[in-house]
């Protein structure tokens, strides 16, 4: 999500806002959104409900969670772009923007776990418990 | 939302806990294929942000539309 962040102003440039989403309730991704600086919002699915609406639920981990993508939406409500990913690649935020404008629909993925990412994931287990609570 | 066809098959043992859910019963598949595709209505909307803050679908909209990346949140 950094990388959006550093890519806002050109999403805004080209007509485009940006948000996130995941199962984390306000509690646990407003710390998120202070500590990566975002400021696009951050919404927040405790109950699941949006996800399985969307067909972006994986049921499989940790309680339930969001299966990783990006979806543009445009102003008809319609899906205009989606990215839906592995656990372990990423659309990047380039690579978006260039769709976005007409380049490539499927850009590179970077591949996203390292070291860093499992240290994360450990520090915020230990810090917050493995599980997001379903409200 | 559509579905690829052949993903029922595979959703039979990847299927969310519907009493959990205030929804009718639907299969959830892994299968990364079945997900919103290009061209369909996007599903509405409506969520608190990390504010508390409630946020539709229409009030996100940019001028061209909205870039909604769905993460795994913390873990």
């Amino acid at each position: 999500m950094a990388e959006f962040q550093a890519r806002l102003p050109g999403f805004r440039a080209a007509g485009w806002t940006v948000a996130a989403l995941s199962v984390d309730d306000p509690g646990r991704s407003q710390p998120v959104r202070e500590r990566l600086g975002l400021e696009f919002p951050i919404l927040c699915d405790p109950s699941r409900a949006t996800l399985v609406a969307w067909d972006l639920f994986n049921p499989h981990e940790h309680g339930g969670i969001a299966v990783p993508a990006v979806i543009a939406i445009d102003r008809q409500h319609r899906i205009a772009h989606r990215w839906v990913e592995s656990t372990a690649t990423r659309v990047t935020a380039d690579g978006v923007l260039g769709a976005l404008a007409g380049g490539a629909a499927e850009p590179e993925r970077r591949v996203r776990v390292g070291l860093g990412d499992f240290a994360m994931a450990i520090a915020n287990t230990l810090q917050r418990g493995g599980k997001t609570p379903r409200e | 939302m559509r579905k690829r066809a052949g993903s029922d098959a595979r959703a039979s043992t990847a299927v969310a806990r519907p009493q959990d859910l205030n929804r009718p019963h639907r299969p959830v598949t892994a299968d990364l294929m079945a997900v919103p595709t290009i061209g369909d209505p996007a599903p509405d909307l409506t969520l608190p942000d990390s504010t508390g803050a409630v946020r539709r679908l229409d009030d996100l909209l940019g001028e061209r539309g909205l870039v909604l990346i769905f993460y795994r949140g913390h873990w």
